[in-house]
């Protein structure tokens, strides 16, 4: 066997390219709007833990 | 008793072997090597790559071969794994790429990074560990509207396939698989591995078991040596009687100057 192979010294560059491939764009806004979606759910929970400590009677004391 | 040798005794040492029939022309890489390769940030990068290219790649072009054992290979593409995940998640807190995620997982993240960059600073790599991965990995799913779907598209994104692409990477440099399950590759051991002498391999100097069973597959094959970055590698190879040889960087190798092992042992 004689055949010559790649040298090691572009294995590093190679995967770095690799690891730093830019994501597609349709993936990003659809992620995007997930998280939006999330923060605006963890909002209105918030909100309405906020209304029910402010209803219990102890609250008042 | 084995034997360390240096990068630098390299071409000496193997000019004296290189001929001899009752050896097989190739040697086990350890994770340790492969991610050397792999990753310029590694403080030995340049060593290893240097080494390689002048001394390695020029023997695998006669036909000379690398293996990766169980071990060594599943090590190698586990770091892949957290370095991918690391970077990628520390590029969505530094704001590169557009990805907007959970202020939850956000903190945790940037707190994570915090302790490895302090981990960095006492000469550790810039990669998260499973522990902190797996925190990262809760602050996407507690309490959220989405539940887990964040984690797992982020790991479907960054991760699928891509270690995959890792190994043909290595192997179109002709790092190739071990196996004695493998027929075609029956001439390149001369026993068959077992746990009982991996288990001795390990008790003879507290060496972890994930490494005494590479050490193991290493003395099972016709390999004159094995090429590793391992401190306790190496110190397990003068440790104990019958070990073959290992090849390690000079900055490694120096270090056993201070050691004295008995060759009766």
């Amino acid at each position: 066997m004689t055949e010559k192979k790649k040298s090691f010294r572009s294995l590093a560059e190679e995967l770095k390219a690799l690891r730093k491939r830019p994501l597609d764009p349709k993936f990003i806004e659809e992620f995007n709007k997930m998280t939006e979606e999330d923060d605006r759910r963890e909002r209105e929970e918030e909100e309405k833990r906020k209304k029910k400590i402010a209803k219990t009677p102890e609250a008042d004391l | 008793m084995g034997q360390v040798i240096s990068f630098s005794e390299f071409k000496r040492y193997y000019g004296k072997i290189r001929h001899r029939s009752d050896f097989a022309k190739g040697t086990i890489l350890d994770a340790n090597i492969l991610i050397s390769l792999t990753y310029e940030v590694k403080q030995n990068y340049e060593e290893v790559v240097s080494f390689f290219d002048e001394c390695l790649a020029p023997e695998r072009d006669q036909g000379f071969r690398f293996f990766t054992t169980v071990n060594t290979r599943s090590e190698y593409l586990d770091f892949n794994r957290r370095l991918i995940m690391t970077e990628r998640l520390r590029d969505i807190v530094d704001g590169m790429g557009g990805l907007k995620i959970a202020s939850k997982a956000r903190t945790q993240i940037q707190y994570q990074s915090g302790q490895l960059k302090r981990r960095e600073q006492q000469g550790g790599d810039p990669v998260f560990n499973d522990t902190q991965l797996k925190i990262i990995k809760s602050a996407f799913s507690a309490g959220r509207f989405s539940g887990n779907s964040g984690w797992l598209k982020l790991c479907e994104k960054f991760l699928a396939f891509k270690l995959d692409e890792v190994e043909k990477k290595i192997n179109i440099r002709g790092v190739e698989y071990i196996s004695q399950h493998e027929s075609s590759q029956a001439d390149l051991f001369c026993k068959k591995i077992d746990w009982p002498e991996a288990k001795r391999i390990s008790e003879k100097t507290c060496l972890g078991l994930s490494d005494a069973m590479i050490l193991n597959a290493f003395q099972c094959s016709r390999f004159p040596f094995i090429v590793s970055s391992d401190f306790d590698i190496g110190y397990a190879v003068l440790a104990s009687k019958g070990m073959k040889d290992v090849v390690m960087p000079d900055s490694v190798a120096r270090k056993y100057r201070d050691y004295h092992f008995n060759e009766s042992d």
